[in-house]
């Protein structure tokens, strides 16, 4: 079936169906939600939560892109997640505290261990750097650079105009440069600026 | 460098993350180009930023730790509470109706009993009653006996032999009775002897054994009510918890 046709499904209450809708976006779902969270639990509940939501939602969906309405939903997830988190703030600290890329696994297991270990030291120095934006700058190039929506994607799924996504995305990019200059000795040589540049 | 107002080197940076996704109108981006080519700061800037967009692109991608795969709650929450909600309302029902038949029948056995009663005493008629049909039967038989031994006997067993197999006692005893007594060869074969019996008249023969029958129902629908309650109330309980 494609995604039409599960879609509609879903709508009349296929459980099913909307399951191989599951299957098909809890990747970038939860990729999603790790990068707004940046901790592994916080982000396994967003998206469990988001895609209990979208279930319970579907009927509502009219049409459009069904990623941009999903992502809508889990990027709603994870600021609830993340006020949870402001209430109880014991828990951001041990957040802080725990080397997020170390508890993960990561998909890209094909390449070469080196390789591997290089991206993943990469992966938690913008993981800090993605921490101290602001959560809708945060949001907006998550979206953006880690999984390449386009900038129509990205208003429908933070619900902001397209002006709104390129003056975040341009400040989200200039706040977390300044980060990676500030913290450059940390990452792999290989992807200091010096040498690509 | 020189040659552009502060400002302008701020519109142009806000515009270089744009122009990095090629999101520039054609005019807007030969805007930018045009200070790159002049501006060693913002091309700097530019550079930076087209580095710190290669980096997140090189981040990586973290393997779900479980499916988030939904289960229906839609029907499993309907039907759930359902199937003990349709059984509970069973047998509250069933019980109520099985305790309601028990006040009516004892209700209307004790009535009955009173209006049979009439001229005993009206206390311990339960007592009484219960002690009533052994005591009549030994008299009818010990006068049978007397008066007409080979008849009698004969007629009390033919009667008694298929009301035994039937019911064994105490109904057998009283189906005995009910066949001995009105039986019309018993009474046309000793005309004077037998009619002049006192205590066989004075009790009317088909209610000792419904009484019999009265107090079994009464003890089904007595242990079927309490059966019942406890049944309900521990899908009652199982229910709620």
């Amino acid at each position: 079936m494609d995604e039409q046709a599960l879609i509609k499904a879903a709508r009349q209450g296929d459980a099913r169906a909307f399951n191989q809708l599951v299957r098909a976006y809890q990747g970038l779902a939860y990729n999603v939600a790790y990068r707004i969270l940046g901790d592994a639990e916080a982000a396994a509940d967003a998206t469990q939560d988001a895609f209990l939501s979208a279930f319970q939602a579907i009927g509502r969906f009219r049409g459009g892109s069904f990623k941009a309405w999903l992502l809508r939903i889990v990027t709603n997830a994870c600021y609830d997640q993340l006020r949870r988190k402001q209430r109880h703030p014991t828990n951001s600290l041990e957040a802080l505290l725990v080397e997020p890329e170390a508890s993960s696994r990561f998909t890209d297991e094909g390449e070469a261990p080196e390789e591997y270990a290089l991206r993943q030291e990469l992966g938690g120095v913008i993981q800090k750097g993605l921490q101290t934006l602001p959560p809708d700058q945060r949001t907006t190039l998550v979206l953006s650079d880690i999984q390449g929506l386009s900038y129509q994607e990205i208003a429908e799924a933070t619900q902001v105009s397209l002006g709104t996504v390129k003056s975040r995305l341009s400040r989200g990019r200039a706040r977390l440069r300044d980060y990676l200059l500030a913290q450059e000795e940390l990452l792999p040589a290989r992807y200091r600026l010096k040498s690509s540049g | 460098m020189l040659g552009f107002r502060k400002n302008e080197h701020q519109r142009i940076r806000e515009m270089l993350s744009a122009y990095l996704d090629g999101a520039l109108t054609p005019r807007d981006k030969a805007r930018v180009e045009r200070h790159l080519k002049e501006c060693a700061a913002c091309a700097e800037d530019l550079r930076t930023l087209r580095w710190t967009v290669g980096l997140m692109k090189e981040m990586p991608s973290v393997a779900v730790p479980r499916p988030f795969t939904v289960r229906a709650p839609v029907p499993r929450r309907r039907a759930e509470p359902s199937r003990p909600g349709w059984t509970f309302t069973f047998l509250r029902g069933a019980t109520a109706l099985a305790a309601v038949l028990l006040v009516l029948v004892l209700s209307g056995d004790l009535l009955s009993r009173r209006t049979l009663k009439a001229p005993a005493p009206a206390l311990a008629p339960v007592a009484e009653e219960k002690a009533a049909p052994v005591q009549t039967f030994e008299v009818q038989v010990e006068q049978a006996e007397d008066l007409a031994p080979v008849e009698v006997e004969k007629e009390v067993e033919k009667a008694l032999a298929p009301a035994a197999k039937a019911f064994p006692t105490p109904l057998g005893a009283g189906a005995a009775e009910r066949a001995a007594i009105p039986t019309p060869s018993a009474t046309a074969e000793q005309p004077r002897e037998v009619s002049p019996t006192p205590s066989m008249e004075e009790i009317p023969p088909p209610q000792r054994p419904m009484i019999e029958l009265l107090r079994r129902i009464e003890l089904a629908l007595l242990a079927a009510t309490i059966i019942l309650a406890m049944t309900t109330a521990i899908v009652g309980r199982r229910r709620r918890g």
